[in-house]
């Protein structure tokens, strides 16, 4: 039998071999976790959604305060609303996390009366 | 074939590469497990976000408020009061004579009336040393 010790090539590959494995789990559990935060980041804007809709079926004014307050936690977040023939579209846009790049928004269409 | 036993400095340079190695594979999958987690604990902040405020709209949108009390309401000949317990399990309970609790929410370290809503704050002790904290507000005036 021929005893040789290894190689710098088997070295490096062995060493390539676990860096990726690694790097590749590491990846995966990154993107569970952004996964997981934007589904909260999309609860917070619907509740800014939900809010922004209730004042425009309802007729009330929008409070700055509380959709300062709700905004706050949203990235760049925007709310949009257009009225048209008594039907107001509110529309809500925010960044989403990092390692995700598509757009996040949230539509809704609120009729003027539709709550008590 | 030579056959021949491992010198001390062979041992010692195993052993060194065993030492780092070991605690880096630790912290490695410490790392991946926390990061796992958190995403998992997200989901779950959603969806417990979701739940408290669509009985919290439900009953400010049905319920009378009681004086003097924060958070209860007379609904349907019952009183609804939401509590946290020491275990920080958020519940809405119903008083006698309809009794009755369900739980909405875990790992509550606040929960408190606001000047136009509720403020509730989710925490999960990933280890002793580190925490995580989310907070939301929940508008209640709006319709």
């Amino acid at each position: 039998m021929r005893n040789r010790g290894t190689t710098l090539v088997e070295l490096m590959i062995t060493v390539a071999i676990i860096g990726i494995s690694s790097s590749i789990i590491v990846g995966a559990a990154h993107q569970a976790r952004m996964a997981g935060f934007a589904e909260l980041q999309r609860e917070r804007a619907l509740l800014l959604l939900e809010y922004h809709a209730g004042c425009a079926s309802s007729g009330q004014p929008v409070s700055a305060d509380v959709t300062q307050r709700l905004v706050e936690s949203l990235p760049d977040a925007e709310v949009s609303s257009a009225s048209a023939e008594g039907l107001t579209t509110v529309t809500v846009r925010w960044r989403p996390p990092l390692g995700l790049t598509q757009e996040r928004s949230l539509t809704v269409f609120a009729a003027a009366g539709s709550l008590p | 074939m030579s056959r021949r036993a491992f010198t001390a400095v062979e041992l010692a340079i195993c052993l060194t590469i065993l030492i780092v190695l070991i605690p880096l594979v630790y912290a490695g999958a410490l790392i991946v497990e926390e990061t796992h987690s958190l995403g998992l604990w997200h989901l779950q902040s959603a969806d417990q976000l979701r739940s408290v405020t669509e009985e919290l709209r439900l009953d400010v949108r049905r319920g009378v408020p009681i004086e003097g009390q924060e958070l209860a309401w007379k609904l349907d000949g019952c009183q609804v009061s939401y509590r946290v317990d020491e275990r920080g399990v958020l519940s809405r309970e119903l008083a006698e004579p309809c009794r009755g609790a369900r739980g909405l929410a875990t790992g509550v370290t606040a929960f408190e009336r606001v000047q136009d809503g509720v403020e509730l704050e989710l925490t999960r002790v990933l280890r002793p040393t580190r925490q995580e904290h989310s907070r939301f507000f929940i508008p209640l005036e709006a319709p």
